[in-house]
């Protein structure tokens, strides 16, 4: 209770020990422990240089398939809240076939069947077209991080079409005749109106699926492109360190994770705090 | 020539039908309601007016222009929603102007008219703030200012007062109607609410289950309402049903008393049940002379509404409300008081 007449007491320091976040701690003091064996143990170190070249294909892999589920996502999204019944069974299909099948899997099928089965099909245009470019692509044209983009951004996009779906039927339809009413054709209504303040809504969303990418990401290793958990894998077999390096391993994502999941929740108390 | 016409229009969702056999021509610069309890069809109506709903059947013509079948954004046509729909990513200037920036009307064009609207609604100071910062009263002066920035051909007005407190409420409303007279803009008023209608209107349209039930000024639907729904809908009634007496210029009730009213109706036949029906403000407390239109009965409820005091008065299984004048010597009668009450003849509405 607030007792506005009396200056705010601190609380007592007891209650203030049982409320500090003790996991925080700990995880900072590991942190710090880790620092301190890759700074100053040699093999520590000599781990650590190997594993973190692999950062550079772990973040530019998940940016751009975070990209190309974004786009999916709006694209999809929109789909789902038409009322032209074909674009939304369209949308729908994707979206349930999607979100039943589990991220592993999906990788797969997308890197051993979709990619050889489109690169065929390629082939085949090529020849109706007399294109000697597009008959002569093979699958080996379409490196592994590429597909490993496309499965990551197919699968993301199922999902991010859901929030942007969510976030667009949360508009209420006075919105929507409002800018009608104005003058706005459909695309001006979504432009200008509807996704400014959808984003909005989503964005503690979007942020937290780019923390889960992230880490699904580690799954890439299946498909031999050298991300820092295959590079581990690799690493880990050749040289029998299994419990530095998976140690190490872990503690690359965790920084990169908690680091990210801090700024999301710094964005949503700023969006908390600003207008709605 | 009318200068909003709407011929016949139809409107069926599913099975049910909204709106059917409504036609209606509004002049140039009048102020038109539609008053109805809620699934009257009055909103589906003004919907079709903006493009929100397509008639099955039926013709909306502006100015001459045949726009029954123009998408919402072609017509300029203003609207104003019950929950103001103000664009919450966008200030007040921002709100007014996004119309006219859709017109690619040149920036200081736009700007003197924003200042212009923004001036009329009295917003002037609140320009820069966000929708959420300002009050439900002020909100809807935005959201009036917004749909007036356009020139719009006709003003649509979807219950905008509803949200509001009652004050309020009372301000906004004479507001509209200071507005509305100053541009000379041709509007279309929804309401379910028949004191706004009565206030605001040059003319109303009472609807009722989709079908028009009557149509003139507000005096004329007050006074002389041609159903019995309208008679209900606008201004409190009490009413006495009973048979035609030999002289058709009086009824007599069940419990035998003899009811008077002031005219003869010849189309009728005796033994007929006709209704009267009685306004609050002609009931008036005491015996009437020569005990005519007299009943006596018990106070069952008193209502203090300010400017006048309404008894509720169960006489001989019927209850007649009577409005008396408040002032502050008047002595009320309190319930379960035994009182008078009569009317005069040539006050019956007969139905």
């Amino acid at each position: 209770m607030n007792r506005p007449s009396q200056p705010s007491v601190a609380p007592a320091l007891s209650q203030r020990l049982a409320n500090a976040p003790w996991w925080l701690l700990v995880l900072i003091l590991i942190g710090l422990f880790a620092v301190f064996q890759i700074l100053t143990n040699e093999r520590s170190t000599t781990i650590f240089n190997a594993i973190s070249r692999g950062v550079i294909v772990t973040v530019r892999t998940t940016l751009i398939a975070y990209v190309v589920a974004l786009v999916i996502g709006l694209a999809v999204g929109l789909a789902r809240t038409s009322s032209n019944k074909l674009i939304y069974n369209v949308a729908s299909f994707y979206v349930e076939v999607v979100r039943g099948i589990p991220m592993l899997v999906l990788l797969l099928y997308i890197a051993f069947v979709a990619v050889p089965l489109a690169m065929d099909g390629l082939n085949r245009l090529g020849v109706v077209l007399g294109s000697a470019w597009l008959s002569a692509l093979t699958p080996r044209n379409f490196p592994n991080e590429w597909r490993v983009v496309v499965g990551l951004g197919v699968a993301y996009g199922a999902f991010e079409s859901e929030n942007f779906r969510a976030g667009i039927q949360s508009i209420e339809r006075g919105q929507f005749e409002a800018a009608r009413a104005l003058g706005m054709s459909y695309f001006q209504t979504m432009r200008f109106v509807v996704l400014p303040q959808v984003i909005r809504r989503i964005l503690p969303t979007l942020g937290n699926d780019f923390i889960s990418m992230l880490k699904d990401s580690s799954l890439v290793s299946v498909l031999g492109v050298e991300d820092i958990t295959q590079i581990t894998k690799l690493y880990a077999s050749s040289t029998f360190l299994f419990f530095q390096a998976y140690s190490i391993l872990a503690f690359i994502y965790l920084t990169m994770t908690v680091l990210l999941s801090r700024l999301v929740r710094w964005m949503e108390l700023r969006l908390a705090r600003g207008r709605r | 020539m009318a200068y909003l016409q709407l011929t016949d229009l139809r409107k069926s969702f599913g099975s049910t039908v909204a709106v059917e056999h409504f036609s209606l021509d509004v002049a140039a610069g009048e102020f038109v309601s539609f008053l109805g309890p809620s699934g009257c069809g009055k909103t589906t109506t003004m919907r079709m007016i903006a493009g929100f709903e397509m008639p099955d059947t039926g013709r909306i013509t502006i100015d001459g222009e045949d726009i029954t079948h123009m998408p919402a954004n072609k017509r300029r046509v203003g609207m104003v929603f019950q929950s103001y729909a103000l664009f919450p990513h966008l200030s007040v200037r921002d709100n007014v102007a996004f119309g006219l920036d859709l017109m690619r009307m040149p920036k200081p064009d736009a700007r003197k008219r924003v200042d212009e609207m923004l001036d009329l609604v009295q917003l002037s100071i609140q320009a820069d703030r966000y929708p959420h910062q300002l009050s439900g009263g002020q909100q809807q002066r935005v959201a009036l200012a917004r749909a007036l920035a356009i020139q719009p051909r006709v003003l649509l007005l979807d219950e905008p007062l509803s949200a509001l407190d009652a004050k309020i409420r009372d301000e906004l409303r004479n507001e509209i109607r200071r507005i509305q007279l100053e541009l000379k803009i041709t509007t279309i008023y929804v309401t379910h609410d028949q004191e706004e209608a009565l206030a605001l209107s040059d003319r109303m349209v009472v609807m009722n289950a989709g079908r028009i039930e009557q149509i003139g000024p507000p005096a004329e639907i007050y006074n002389h309402p041609r159903t019995a729904f309208v008679a209900s809908f606008v201004g409190t009634q009490s009413t006495l049903t009973g048979a035609l007496t030999e002289s058709r210029d009086a009824l007599n009730l069940p419990g035998g008393q003899t009811v008077r009213f002031g005219t003869t109706l010849t189309h009728r036949s005796t033994g007929d049940s006709v209704t009267v029906h009685l306004r609050p403000e002609i009931i008036m407390l005491g015996e009437g002379a020569d005990e005519r239109n007299t009943f006596r009965g018990i106070v069952a409820q008193v209502m203090f509404l300010g400017s006048v005091v309404r008894l509720l008065v169960r006489a001989d299984g019927h209850t007649l409300a009577a409005d008396i004048l408040n002032n502050p010597a008047l002595r009320v009668p309190q319930i379960g008081e035994t009182v008078a009450v009569h009317f005069a003849a040539e006050a019956c509405h007969v139905l």
